[in-house]
């Protein structure tokens, strides 16, 4: 059997054995989509080198720290839709949106910071000229609220 | 490493990129469609993709039979800043890999080839667990 085999990334989206399923259940009375996110992210964290098929490092725990704290930071904006969370080349962790024309991206870095990317998808598609990025702290949960407004309203 | 465009390529010649499960989701346009985490390598900051023409589907899923095929053309690589950059040590004459300038151009190119008209899938394996 291959390495990647034993280590695939569909792992990520089978469902959780039951001891783990017992401490999602304790989020009862959390937004679906932060259910989901953090089911995800669990399954992100048994990743091993290589579970690209490559030589992809296995996500690094300062990555799974953030991403966690991150989702801490926004769990209260129920309306969420739910994310989608995969494990990124390098150890990192990736969340992303769509919402009407909207995108947002946060991805979360090895080391653990985290950086957002918005793009409005018009009719001609994407334009990487409109689109922004750059940091978001951890520290300030205002900036991840201000992500999420413009997501959700356009503001 | 120094890359070079692949000047052998035109616009319109078509690239294929190998897709995990985990890194596609439902879309109202196309049923599925791939994230930018399917695009983005910040292990190697180069981005491996194959050249149609030089490979078949049975070859690059070969060692991966769970994964999917997505292609776009290099041209819409291109559009977004990047290079299709030769790879003379490969020994696979199809293997390219997709080079930036830096982090946030990379980040910004990959999210616009997740749109509808610039992807298509060529072999689709959906994730199970999608409602």
């Amino acid at each position: 059997m291959s390495h990647f085999a034993q280590i695939h990334p569909r792992s990520v989206s089978q469902p959780l054995p039951s001891a783990q399923w017992s401490k999602v259940t304790t989020l009862s009375g959390s937004p679906a989509w932060l259910v989901d996110a953090r089911r995800s992210i669990s399954r992100i964290a048994e990743l091993r080198q290589g579970w690209d098929g490559e030589t992809s490092p296995a996500p690094q725990r300062q990555a799974i720290d953030s991403a966690n704290r991150l989702l801490e930071q926004i769990e209260r904006y129920w309306e969420l839709p739910v994310p989608c969370v995969g494990p990124a080349i390098g150890g990192g962790v990736g969340i992303e949106w769509r919402f009407e024309t909207r995108n947002l991206d946060l991805e979360v870095l090895p080391d653990g910071s985290v950086e957002y990317l918005k793009a409005d998808q018009g009719p001609a598609g994407f334009d990487v000229n409109n689109m922004e990025d750059g940091p978001v702290s951890l520290d300030n949960p205002k900036e991840a609220h201000a992500l999420i407004r413009w997501l959700m309203q356009g503001i | 490493m120094t890359r070079v465009d692949d000047q052998d390529l035109d616009d319109e010649d078509v690239l294929w990129r190998r897709v995990l499960p985990t890194w596609i989701t439902p879309d109202e346009v196309t049923d599925y469609r791939p994230i930018s985490l399917a695009f983005i390598d910040r292990h190697t900051s180069e981005v491996s993709v194959s050249v149609a023409s030089l490979t078949d589907k049975a070859t690059m899923l070969k060692e991966h039979p769970d994964d999917s095929l997505v292609a776009f053309k290099a041209g819409a690589v291109r559009k977004a800043g990047g290079i299709i950059g030769l790879t003379p040590e490969n020994p696979d004459p199809a293997h390219r890999v997709l080079c930036y300038d830096n982090p946030s151009q990379m980040k910004k190119a990959a999210k616009s080839l997740t749109d509808s008209s610039v992807f298509s899938w060529v072999v689709l394996k959906p994730p199970t667990n999608q409602a």
